[in-house]
Formats: structure tokens, C-alpha cells, sequence
């Protein structure tokens, strides 16, 4: 490698180290490590803003936003904590019940929402459950973020890192859902199987107080029927699209952009509220991401690592797929894997490029997707949505520590991750 | 017209009272809020601050549960009280640090300013050292609108 690529090696790898150790705000580390780059002259404006291999893309950037402006609307219309309490009552306060229909609720949610919204809108009523039941929250609020990361798994739209992959790629909608949907139906019903293992001692509650939960009246969850119903239909048609993409050509984020803008238009929320909750740091940090990783594409950093790959597995596609699934599980148990997918995504692209065999109907890239969607599961640090649920139970007076989610947290990535082998392993090999 | 000239009489709170305490006095006085004599300062603590303790905070977070929320367990939201302390309403406030106090010569405008810094609709007027008693919002801009 040249001397501007250890450069740029060095200045992602600090950056990294920074976003990692929270030393500072992820934010100001992605887009001060973007601005080395760009000071030094590693990638030009061009490289940076307008260039499909090397720039920030948009098509995730426009997604992202269309997804949290149809969240915004969506989320005041009290349908999730409608549906969490009709949940929780149908399965007639039974604990186990309780939770296995909660997970359920969480992991269809999150197929269609980012999981940190998810955990933001199910936490509270999982709360409200737990208090009416007499049963310990902690756990619920863990088997619930733990569904919602698998959950996201499923979609283009679920997780971030999808949308990365699928990006990069050239994967639809469908092509995402079809490869890595039933793997994720599979996980799902084991990680419910496991669940009356992992969670047994929690699932003892006072069976008087189920009459406490049946009392509560989940209509009056929904705050606005008529804005309720309308989203519903916008959201049906955003799905649609996204279904449909093969035939009308239309990409995710146009969809979503266009969804965003009806639901806007129909919500009686000003634009000015809704804009409030578009998580602007989050877009930035991708933004920053992108330039910071472009840069090691420009200077052929990724190929050399993809090189160092194909050595080490001697381009045998088991070994390769075996690699980048288990070894994208470890890294995204401790690393966040919005930077991890942003940075590996070329690196696969190299490594298909230079044996055909590896990217049989996409193989390599749900190898990647599904260790670090599954494998943030591990650690609280693992994904964004653990840390906001340690955060909700933070605030409302609990604890959830790195000691405390591991108990549940490695069996439940440890079983997902390796399910996800034989179904690699016989589909696409 | 000074900060003197207006004070109401107003019972004081120790920290380590019974939180259900000011829940009674704000009730009985009709005052919106409640004095404390903490470390020899004296501090008020909004009502809507005690309702803040009394409110689980995932109704805090989520608005809409609280809509779900049967009356007969509303009831038990207030026994959530019994065993808090004033100290744990103090410890709970949105704003702290700032004075929630005014001297006998203090103008109209200066409480206004202390009340808006403090978000709190009652200041404390002191008085060489001595409580004299407490101004409510409402008598204020009772006087600032004449």
C-alpha cells in the first residue's frame, strides 16, 4: 500500500477507536474524520459527494430519512401501544404467554421500523405490563430488544445495516426479504423456544394481578383514528412499493421519500414538529461514515483487506462464507455495526468480484447481514437498540448492565449465529 | 410595589417529611407548590414536579398510556407516595441550582425573572434572614397586569 493509504488507514482506524470508545460524540468523530480526508485531499468533492463507489450514498441517507418521517406520523397515532396491550391481553396475563406475544409484536414491528424506534415505543408499555402483572421488567425489556434486533433482520427497512447491504449490492425489497426472511422465521421460533429456558426465573407472576392488565383499556391508546387510518393505508402503499420494485423501477428511498411526504401533508402535525424527530446525528454520522470508508476504497485500502480474505479461506466459498458470517458476528458484538457493514460492504463487493461463486444469489452478503444484525445481540454495546433499552431501564429506575444482558444476550446470538450456518450452508452452496 | 408588600403565608417542609406530606398541602393550601428548608436554603417544589414523582416514568415517556389507565389503579398511583420522602421530590426536579427566593425589596420584574429562570410558580421572600412568606404566580401577574 502507499503512503496516502496508511494515511487513510490511520485516520479510519482512530476514528473508529473514538466511535467505539465514546471518547467523543460518534457524530464529531465520523464527520472530523470525513474532514481529514477531505482536507488531505485523499478524496476529492466528486469522490465525496456525486461518486457511487466511493461517496456518501444518498439512496441510504434518503431511506433513512422517508423511514423516520413515516415513523414520526405513525408513532402518534397510539397503534403500537394498542397493539402491545392486545398482546399482552390475549395471552390472558399468562407470563409466558405475555412474552412470547410481545416478541412477536416487537419482531414484525421491527421488520418494518429501525429497532432503536422499536424499543423506544415498546418499552414503555412493556413496563406498564410488567407493573400490572407483578413480573420483573428488566428481562422482558431484554427479550424484546434481543426480538427486535432479530426481527430487523428480515427487511431492507429493518435494521440500518440492511439498507447498507442492500444498497451496495443492488438488492430490492424482495431480494432481501426472501433470502433472509425465512432464516429469520426459523431464528425467531428458536430464540421463542429458548425463550421459556433463558427467561424461566422471570416468569413467574402473581396470577390475581391478571385482572389488573385486563382492566386496561387499549383504545384509548389510539390518540387520532381518522390520522391513524389514514398512515395505515400510506404505510400499506409504501409497502407496496417496496414490493414492487422489480417491476416499477422505483428505488426504496423514492418510495419512502414520497411516502413521507403524503404522510406529512395528511398528519395535522406541522412539518416543523415532525422534522423534530428526524434523528438528524444519525444521518450525519452515515454521511461522515461513508467519506471516511470511500477514502479507503479510493486508495485500495478494502481490496487489500478483501485479498487478505481470499489468502486466508484459500477462496473456498464455505470458508469465506464461514468467515465473514461468525467473524461479523464477533466484530458487531462489540462494534456497532452501522460502521462495521459501511466499511466490510466493499470489502465483499472485492471479494465477489474476484471469485464469482462467492456472490451466488447474493451468498456472501447475507453471510454479512445476518452476523451483524444477529450478532449485536451479544453485548448491551452490541447494537444501538440495547443501548436505549438499558437507557429506558435506566430511567425508570432499573438496572440492565453488561453482566446482565450477557446471561441472555450470548446464548440467544450464539444459537441465532449458528443457525444461520446449515441455512447458508445448504441454500447457496 | 416590592416583594414584601405581597407575600401570603405559606407552611414550610423538612426533607425528611413524608412526600405524601406536600401532596396534602398543596391540596389544602391551594398553593401551586410546596416550600423545603434544605441546608438552610429554602426551595420550592412545583406541583407538577410532585405529580412527576407520583406518575410512573414510562407514562412519563409514552403519554398515551396514561390514557389506558383505569381509574380504579389510578388510586394506587398516590400510594406510590408512602414511601417517598420530600428529600426524593427535591432529588427528582427538573431545575435545579437555581434560587427560588427574593429579598423583601425585590421588584415585580425581578420575581417574574426569578420565577421564569426557576421554572416555579412560587418564590420564597426572605428577609434579613427571616421567611417572611411565599408569592404565587397568579398574584403577580394580578399586580403586573393593573
Amino acid at each position: 500500500m502507499t503512503g496516502l493509504a496508511w494515511v487513510s488507514v490511520a485516520i479510519f482506524v482512530g476514528t473508529y477507536v473514538l466511535i467505539a470508545t465514546e471518547r467523543i460524540h460518534r457524530v464529531a468523530a465520523a464527520l472530523g474524520g470525513a474532514a481529514l480526508v477531505l482536507g488531505l485531499g485523499i478524496l476529492s468533492s466528486d469522490q465525496a459527494f456525486y461518486s457511487h463507489e466511493t461517496g456518501i450514498d444518498w439512496d441510504v441517507i434518503f431511506l433513512l430519512l422517508g423511514m423516520m418521517l413515516v415513523v414520526a406520523v405513525l408513532k402518534r397515532t397510539g397503534v403500537f401501544e394498542y397493539l402491545a396491550i392486545r398482546a399482552a391481553k390475549l395471552a390472558g396475563g399468562r407470563p409466558f404467554g405475555v412474552l412470547v406475544l410481545l416478541v412477536l409484536v416487537t419482531a414484525a414491528a421491527s421488520a418494518l421500523l429501525d429497532n432503536v424506534t422499536t424499543i423506544l415505543l415498546v418499552a414503555p408499555v412493556t413496563l406498564l405490563v410488567c407493573d400490572r402483572l407483578g413480573l420483573p421488567p428488566v428481562p422482558f425489556l431484554v427479550a424484546l430488544t434481543l426480538a427486535s434486533n432479530i426481527g430487523g433482520t428480515a427487511t431492507l427497512v429493518g435494521d440500518p445495516p440492511n439498507i447498507i447491504i442492500a444498497s451496495h449490492a443492488g438488492f430490492t425489497f424482495n431480494d432481501m426479504l426472501v433470502n433472509l426472511g425465512p432464516i429469520v422465521v426459523v431464528v425467531l421460533v428458536a430464540f421463542v423456544a429458548m425463550s421459556r429456558l433463558l427467561f424461566r426465573r422471570s416468569l413467574h407472576g402473581d396470577p390475581t394481578r391478571a385482572d389488573a392488565l385486563l382492566a386496561l383499556d387499549e383504545r384509548e391508546a389510539i390518540t387520532d383514528a381518522s390520522t391513524l387510518a389514514r398512515s395505515l393505508v400510506v404505510l400499506g402503499l409504501i409497502l407496496a412499493g417496496f414490493l414492487l420494485q422489480r417491476q416499477t423501477g422505483v428505488a426504496p428511498a423514492i418510495v419512502a421519500l414520497i411516502g413521507a411526504g403524503i404522510m406529512i401533508l395528511l398528519s395535522p402535525l406541522t412539518a416543523r414538529e415532525l422534522l423534530a424527530d428526524v434523528e438528524w446525528e444519525t444521518l450525519l454520522f452515515f454521511m461522515g461514515l461513508f467519506i471516511l470508508v470511500g477514502a479507503l476504497v479510493q486508495v485500495g485500502a478494502l481490496d487489500a483487506l478483501a485479498t487478505g480474505i481470499a489468502e486466508l479461506t484459500g477462496g473456498d466459498v464455505v470458508a469465506t462464507l464461514l468467515v465473514v458470517l461468525i467473524g461479523s458476528a464477533v466484530i458487531s458484538a462489540f462494534v456497532d455495526n452501522i460502521p462495521y457493514v459501511t466499511a466490510m460492504s466493499p470489502v465483499v463487493a472485492s471479494l465477489i468480484a474476484a471469485n464469482p461463486a462467492l456472490g451466488k444469489d447474493g451468498a456472501l452478503w447475507w453471510a454479512l447481514a445476518l452476523g451483524a444484525d444477529l450478532g449485536g445481540n451479544a453485548t448491551l454495546v452490541g447494537a444501538s437498540a440495547n443501548v436505549v433499552a438499558a437507557g429506558v431501564a435506566s430511567r425508570n429506575g432499573l438496572l440492565l448492565t453488561f453482566k446482565g444482558w450477557l446471561r441472555y444476550g450470548l446464548p440467544t446470538a450464539a444459537v441465532t449465529v449458528a443457525l444461520c450456518i446449515p441455512y447458508l450452508l445448504l441454500r447457496y452452496t | 410595589m416590592h416583594a414584601r408588600d405581597l407575600v401570603r403565608h405559606v407552611d414550610v417542609l423538612d426533607p425528611s417529611d413524608l412526600a405524601t406530606a406536600a401532596f396534602r398541602q398543596i391540596e389544602a393550601s391551594r398553593l401551586p407548590g410546596v416550600v423545603v428548608l434544605s441546608n438552610a436554603r429554602h426551595l420550592v417544589v412545583p406541583a407538577s414536579q410532585v405529580l412527576r414523582v407520583v406518575l410512573p416514568r414510562y407514562v412519563l415517556d409514552d403519554p398515551a398510556l396514561g390514557r389506558v389507565w383505569d381509574e380504579s389503579s389510578a388510586d394506587a398511583l398516590v400510594a406510590r407516595l408512602r414511601s417517598l420522602h420530600v428529600s426524593d421530590l427535591l432529588a427528582a426536579q427538573e431545575h435545579p441550582g437555581r434560587p427560588h427566593s427574593v429579598d423583601g425589596e425585590a421588584t415585580l420584574v425581578e420575581i417574574a425573572a426569578v420565577m421564569a429562570a426557576a421554572h416555579v410558580p412560587l418564590v420564597v421572600v426572605i428577609e434579613d434572614g427571616v421567611l417572611l412568606g411565599a408569592i404565587t404566580a397568579s398574584q403577580l401577574m394580578a399586580h403586573l397586569a393593573r
